[in-house]
């Protein structure tokens, strides 16, 4: 992704997870942007992501209470305003834009073995061992 | 063995009485069936031969792995809806919940009455369910498996007087590690990876996983094999593939069913392959409770409300690693972090419905296009699903409920989930998924109205059958799989029975 998509990627990670609050780590502690990107890229949907990108960044121009700035250039307040209202909104594309961007963020982040801990989230292999199975069946 | 074709260069072709296009709950009970039957069968299967050790329930790399575009196929229309497919040798079976649900008599003497479907309404399909069900061990989930969250949900159906009951589930040696979305590592879900596939290659059935069919072969009307793209473990296109074969069975599920026919010409104009396609439009409702649920510790899909089937909603369990749940969590920033940081506390229960809407497929450069658009009637009836759970939940003693509801992202009372029911919404207002694609190659006696004949032969060729999904003239009205195989089943005994003649 180019520099200005970059830090639009980096202003939406932020936004979605920030660092604090309720736990320490947020998207900045880990390098998010490359897995998000890797996971877009291998289902195929790199452009529509990129476009999703760019409708968020040039969105609040059209808000004059924002002041007319870009997403990037927005503090995280405002950032956040700014995305929970597109949760809202009335308009379904915005809303299952926001949606999918949660999924393809969030699950990068939630899907982390620190985040996991965090959480007190158990690897389903630790809690519930397999080591008591007869070995795999081989592929002749 | 499995031929992996790509690692062979020089396995280009091969010939078989029958290929089997797809190893999913369809395709793998046909190759079985015809095997056994001493038929020369050939299995063609798009994604991996994967097994228990590749199964390490990480979801993520699960998702990657074992999901077409990695999750994120669905339907456009006037919502988007995300339609989760397996793309492995099993197919959606290997990532499916494990429930096993027959389809309710009047589902199957409508098939008759209204499509002309031979021998439904006297006796069903009760030989072919209890063929399939002693196949892969349908059973209920004891109660030591329930999962904490369905137990929950059970508390709160008996204080407010509703029926429900242990799912039945092909699940032998289950053990609640509650990955059955991932791939079971302990091999204990009897998904077709591990049931009908291995007992159609133990018949001699050869498979052939990394290929992807682009085309039905014809001679004319009549069918000369398949033409098929290998790929290498990297997933680049390593060469073609080709089988001769005088028939052909197409199970490739039913977003993807109605794509190859299309590639290979024999959609006819206004035929019915690629319409009518239904999904089982559904969703998930979340609950945070005071004290630690732990959600995850048992079957994620181990309990049902049905007291309101005859509506057609069904309810039932759905549990889901936090990777997956987080983005159903309302909010986003501090306040998403906030909730999600209750994890532990959080319990969730799935609503469906089976719907009067209906869909299309197109095909867009050999992937689908799918087009559904959910009618006011089916929102309508999602939602006072979604009302129902709410209120189940705020007497199981929840604190906070999200619905998944766009005008009402979050419930702080009982009050507030009775009002639920009665809020105008459209189906762009709910948070929506749907995983049984179902019915875009409908059966039927009249070629006008269905595109395969009562026996699966497709209309308009001769050689082609269809046994998957596709094939259902109406919803199932419940969880899908077990009708799937038992039709496969029925659809291969007539396969067999037409070469004998
Ligand atoms: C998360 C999830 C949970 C579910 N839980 C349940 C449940 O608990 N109970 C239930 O009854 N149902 C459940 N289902 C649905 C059920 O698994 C499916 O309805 C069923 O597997 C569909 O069977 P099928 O044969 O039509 O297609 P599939 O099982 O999808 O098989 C089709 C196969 O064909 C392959 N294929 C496609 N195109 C090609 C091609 N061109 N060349 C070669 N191969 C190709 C695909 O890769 C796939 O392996 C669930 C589905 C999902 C996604
Ligand atoms: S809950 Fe049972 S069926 Fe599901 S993955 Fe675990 S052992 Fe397998």
């Amino acid at each position: 992704m180019s520099g200005g998509g970059r830090r639009v990627l980096d202003a939406v990670l932020e936004t979605l997870v920030p660092e604090g609050g309720a736990f320490p780590e947020g998207a900045p502690t880990f390098p998010l942007a490359e897995r998000v990107e890797e996971f877009v890229r291998g289902a195929g949907a790199g452009t529509a992501f990129r476009l999703l990108l760019y409708g968020i960044e040039l969105y609040p121009l059209l808000l004059p209470r924002l002041g007319r700035r870009r997403f990037s250039r927005l503090p995280l307040e405002k950032r956040e305003r700014v995305l929970a209202a597109w949760e809202a909104s009335r308009f379904w594309p915005r809303r299952q834009a926001l949606h999918a961007l949660k999924m393809i963020v969030l699950s990068q982040f939630y899907g982390q073995p620190e985040i996991h801990a965090r959480l007190g989230y158990p690897h389903p292999l630790a809690r519930v061992p397999i080591d008591d199975l007869p070995a795999p069946r081989e592929t002749p | 063995m499995t031929a992996s074709a790509a690692r062979d260069p020089e396995i280009l072709r091969d010939s078989a009485e029958v290929v089997v296009v797809g190893t999913g709950a369809g395709g793998a009970v046909v190759a079985a069936e015809l095997a056994e039957a001493g038929l020369d069968v050939v299995l063609l299967e798009e994604g991996e031969d994967v097994g228990r050790r590749d199964f390490t329930a990480d979801a993520l790399a699960q998702v990657r792995r074992l999901y077409r575009q990695r999750g994120l196929t669905g339907t456009i229309g006037n919502t988007y809806i995300p339609i989760p497919l397996g793309c492995a040798v099993g197919g959606t079976t290997v990532i499916n919940s494990g429930t096993c649900w027959r389809a309710p008599q009047e589902v199957l003497s409508r098939w008759e009455r209204e499509f002309g479907i031979p021998d439904l309404v006297d006796r069903g399909l009760a030989v072919e369910y209890e063929r399939v069900e002693s196949a892969i061990g349908v059973a209920p989930v004891p109660e030591s498996l329930r999962g904490p969250g369905d137990e929950r949900i059970r508390r709160g159906a008996e204080a407010l007087g509703l029926r429900g009951e242990a799912i039945p589930r092909n699940a032998v040696g289950c053990r609640g590690t509650g990955v059955c979305i991932f791939g079971c590592p302990r091999d204990a879900k009897q998904s077709t990876n591990v049931s009908y596939v291995p007992r159609a290659r133990a018949a001699g059935a050869r498979l052939y996983a990394r290929c992807r069919v682009d085309r039905i072969a014809m001679d004319g009307r009549r069918v000369r094999g398949v033409l098929a793209t290998r790929r290498d473990a990297r997933g680049r296109a390593a060469g073609t593939f080709e089988v001769r074969a005088p028939r052909v069975v197409v199970a490739a599920g039913a977003l993807l069913t109605p794509v190859l026919l299309a590639r290979s010409g024999l959609a006819r104009r206004r035929s019915a392959v690629g319409r009518h396609l239904r999904i089982h439009p559904a969703t998930r409702v979340l609950a945070r409770f005071d004290e630690p649920v732990r959600a995850w510790a048992g079957v994620p899909q181990s309990y049902h409300i049905h007291e309101f089937e005859s509506e057609g909603i069904f309810l039932q369990g759905m549990w889901l690693p936090p990777e997956l749940q987080a983005p159903a969590v309302p909010g986003v920033g501090r306040v998403h972090k906030e909730r999600m940081a209750a994890y532990d506390r959080l319990a969730s229960f799935g609503a469906l419905i089976s719907d009067t809407s209906s869909g299309r497929v197109l095909s867009l450069g050999g992937r689908p296009l799918a087009w559904y658009r959910m009618n006011r009637d089916d929102a309508r009836r999602l939602l006072r699903g979604i009302a129902i759970v709410a209120r189940v939940f705020f007497a199981a003693g929840a604190r906070e409920v999200h619905p998944g509801v766009r005008q009402r992202p979050v419930l702080r009372s009982m009050a507030e989930a009775e009002a639920l029911e009665h809020l105008a919404v459209r189906a762009s207002d709910l948070d929506l998924m749907a995983f049984h694609p179902m019915g875009t190659a409908r059966m039927g006696s009249d070629p006008a109205r269905s595109a395969v004949d009562p026996t699966g032969r497709l209309y308009g060729a001769s050689g082609v059958w269809v046994a998957d999904a596709s094939v259902f003239p109406t919803s199932t009205r419940v969880n899908p799989q077990v009708t799937i195989m038992a039709m496969a089943t029925r659809i291969a005994q007539r396969l067999a029975e037409a070469r004998e003649r």
